[in-house]
């Protein structure tokens, strides 16, 4: 078992213990993660109690052949997955693919980029994407390596990094043109 | 936010605002236990109210000639109880550690992605099966039927046989056309693995 966590905690070996440590390091990005698979605010609690419940049960499994960020972004992602296939049956929601929204990026779409703004019209790009889109702009947006990426989605790093390239991209065209026009101004 | 490159997203996007109520082990713990009391008392009545029912009725029945048929009624009162016993201990299971869930960290996600698209389209087959068995015995009774009634009787009889041939139809529909979008989303993501690979 690996000694330490990504935080520089001592990994705990106890499940429980696993589990608060997860919660207090991870709890934040779960929440953003639910976030972005629920559009619904009062259907969050669900998918997060869900998310929450399955990485407690998962970590009586946890030998640390992963790292601690790896296995719960796993968990998080794979739960939320199963729950937007499952919910998908009712709501119809049409899903795109990156290189679509890609195609159809209007430079200029915002006026302002107030912040809340901002925010929500991201979030209403990543809930048009399909899980694997949705969950490599996720994982790109939380900061992690190209590797870590990879390891979580079961991609080579090389693969990983011509897509980060493509998000980038697609964010380019809807955010950084509208941010350098209000600049101007 | 820097005036070269743009906001700077990354930020924006761990800087969102929180969560009122952040979970803890003992939150979680409680809702867990929560949920298993409540499952335990919904077992506990139904197995109790299933044994009322068979004594009296058995006792009701013991000398009559529909007894057999009664025997019939308790048994299938008895499967379904032992099938609600069954649902009842997979909710216990989840509110307790457990394997299924380690898979959930071992396989990485696009895999496990698939994997669910898969079970939903092998759902979603399932769902047709049945109908189709059903849907042709409808279409082969209303077909003597309408023969039996070609010789005198009046076609109005049929209406109601004819509805459900409708409502099979509809719901036959419904379920290839859930199936065909599964289908889609399946070869979606082989083109985004294709293109992973290249």
């Amino acid at each position: 078992m690996s000694s330490l966590s990504e935080s520089g905690n001592p990994v705990p070996s106890d499940p429980d213990a696993l589990y608060r440590q997860a919660a207090r390091d991870f709890g934040d990005a779960i929440d953003r993660l639910v976030r972005a698979y629920e559009r619904e605010a009062d259907r969050r609690p669900d998918l997060r109690q869900e998310i929450h419940l399955a990485l407690w049960r998962s970590f009586r499994g946890f030998e640390a052949r992963c790292s601690l960020r790896t296995w719960i972004y796993r968990v998080a992602h794979n739960v939320a997955s199963a729950y937007v296939v499952r919910e998908r049956r009712m709501r119809r929601e049409a899903w795109t693919r990156l290189e679509e929204l890609d195609r159809g990026a209007e430079p200029a779409v915002f006026e302002t980029l107030d912040k809340a703004i901002a925010l929500d019209r991201l979030f209403d790009l990543i809930h048009r994407l399909r899980p694997p889109d949705r969950q490599l702009m996720l994982l790109y947006l939380e900061d992690l390596d190209a590797a870590s990426i990879g390891e979580i989605m079961g991609l080579s790093t090389a693969n990983v990094r011509t897509r980060i390239h493509r998000v980038k991209g697609v964010l380019a065209k809807r955010y950084h043109a509208a941010w350098r026009e209000r600049e101007r101004r | 936010m820097s005036r070269e490159s743009g906001p700077d997203l990354k930020r924006l996007w761990k800087e969102q605002p929180e969560e009122k109520n952040p979970m803890t082990l003992e939150l979680l713990l409680d809702q867990a236990r929560t949920v298993g009391a409540r499952t335990r008392k919904q077992l506990a009545l139904q197995f109790f109210l299933t044994l009322a029912v068979t004594i009296f009725g058995t006792i009701r029945f013991l000398d009559s000639s529909s007894f057999w048929l009664w025997v019939l009624i308790a048994v299938v009162l008895w499967v379904w109880t032992i099938r609600k016993a069954h649902a009842a201990y997979g909710i216990h299971q989840w509110t307790r550690p457990g394997d299924r869930e380690v898979e959930l960290a071992l396989r990485d996600s696009i895999a496990f992605y698939r994997a669910e698209l898969e079970r939903e389209y092998r759902q979603a087959f399932y769902r047709l099966r049945p109908g189709v068995i059903v849907g042709t015995l409808a279409v082969a009774v209303v077909a003597v039927a309408a023969i039996v009634l070609a010789g005198g009787g009046s076609l109005v009889n049929l209406v109601p046989m004819l509805l459900f041939v409708a409502v099979w139809i509809a719901a036959a529909f419904y379920a290839r056309q859930e199936a065909r979008r599964i289908e889609r989303e399946l070869e979606e993501l082989d083109r985004f693995e294709e293109e992973s690979r290249v």
